[in-house]
């Protein structure tokens, strides 16, 4: 009997123990925890080219195009700075989390004169979703044919 | 032997009444306790840069970026940290900005001291912490 009591007090004390945390412990409702950052940072890299006499051109600006997630076009506005008519490629490439290239896109057209010029780009090619991209890459490239 | 007798039932009112308290906790929707009760989802967020542009200080070949805008949406809405950076090969700028974010765009206009505009050419990155 006695050590029955022994062993009931020891137990009552630890129960109580790890009541008592439990119920005096801070606990964290779950609103106040910060989203959990799974992609909280993209880049876009905007080319400039330097031929002189040839292709001194640069992007200013681009701008993608989204259908629900997906990425579907892109907008591109360069400053066309070397003059005369020419062909310029222009190359959106889109890049994942390891920098792996994971979608493309490509407009080709003439251009005459110098001034802000517009490239449309209608697809990309796989289709992907803007969550999957991580780097946008904007190239322009004076060729001689598209 | 008589001490025990006394003290029990104290101990058992406060076993009874810390559970019943502990279990309460427990059962509190979309909390944790340090017992690991409750649940609730912790949110992730993507963000979406949709557009980058820079503004140069002229046309000539050895312009300078004076500034831009970026357009920006998160797929958890809230207020943000953004950082936007601007880095060439004359060097790095940066800006930063308290804003509400959501999954609509925003456009987020920035401006930095002059940077050049060097080839072969110029990245920025926007970056959206939680505030």
């Amino acid at each position: 009997m006695r050590r029955l009591a022994a062993l009931l007090l020891i137990f009552s004390i630890s129960v109580t123990f790890i009541s008592l945390i439990a119920a005096y412990s801070v606990y964290m409702p779950v609103a106040a925890v910060d989203p959990l950052a799974v992609k909280p940072e993209m880049s876009y890299s905007l080319g400039k080219n330097n031929v002189p006499l040839y292709d001194q051109n640069e992007v200013r600006s681009v701008a993608l195009s989204v259908s629900g997630t997906t990425v579907t076009g892109a907008t591109v506005e360069f400053y066309k700075r070397t003059g005369g008519a020419y062909r310029v490629r222009t190359t959106v490439t889109l890049l994942d989390g390891n920098g792996n290239t994971i979608s493309t896109g490509t407009a080709c057209s003439n251009y005459g004169g110098t001034g802000t010029r517009t490239a449309t780009i209608t697809s990309f090619t796989p289709p992907v979703s803007i969550d999957s991209v991580y780097r946008v890459n904007v190239v322009i490239q004076r060729v001689n044919a598209c | 032997m008589l001490r025990v007798r006394q003290f029990l039932p104290l101990f058992l009112v406060l076993l009874v009444s810390s559970a019943a308290y502990a279990a309460a906790l427990t059962l509190t929707s979309s909390s944790v306790d340090q017992l690991g009760g409750g649940q609730g989802n912790v949110n992730k967020y993507y963000v979406r840069v949709l557009s980058a542009s820079i503004t140069v200080d002229s046309n000539d070949f050895n312009n300078q970026i004076t500034g831009g805008s970026v357009t920006v949406a998160s797929t958890v809405p809230g207020t943000y940290v953004v950082t936007i950076t601007v880095t060439t090969s004359a060097g790095t700028r940066t800006f930063t900005t308290t804003t509400t974010l959501s999954t609509t765009p925003a456009t987020i206009t920035f401006t930095i001291s002059p940077l050049s505009y060097t080839d072969p050419g110029v990245t920025i990155s926007v970056r959206a912490d939680p505030a």
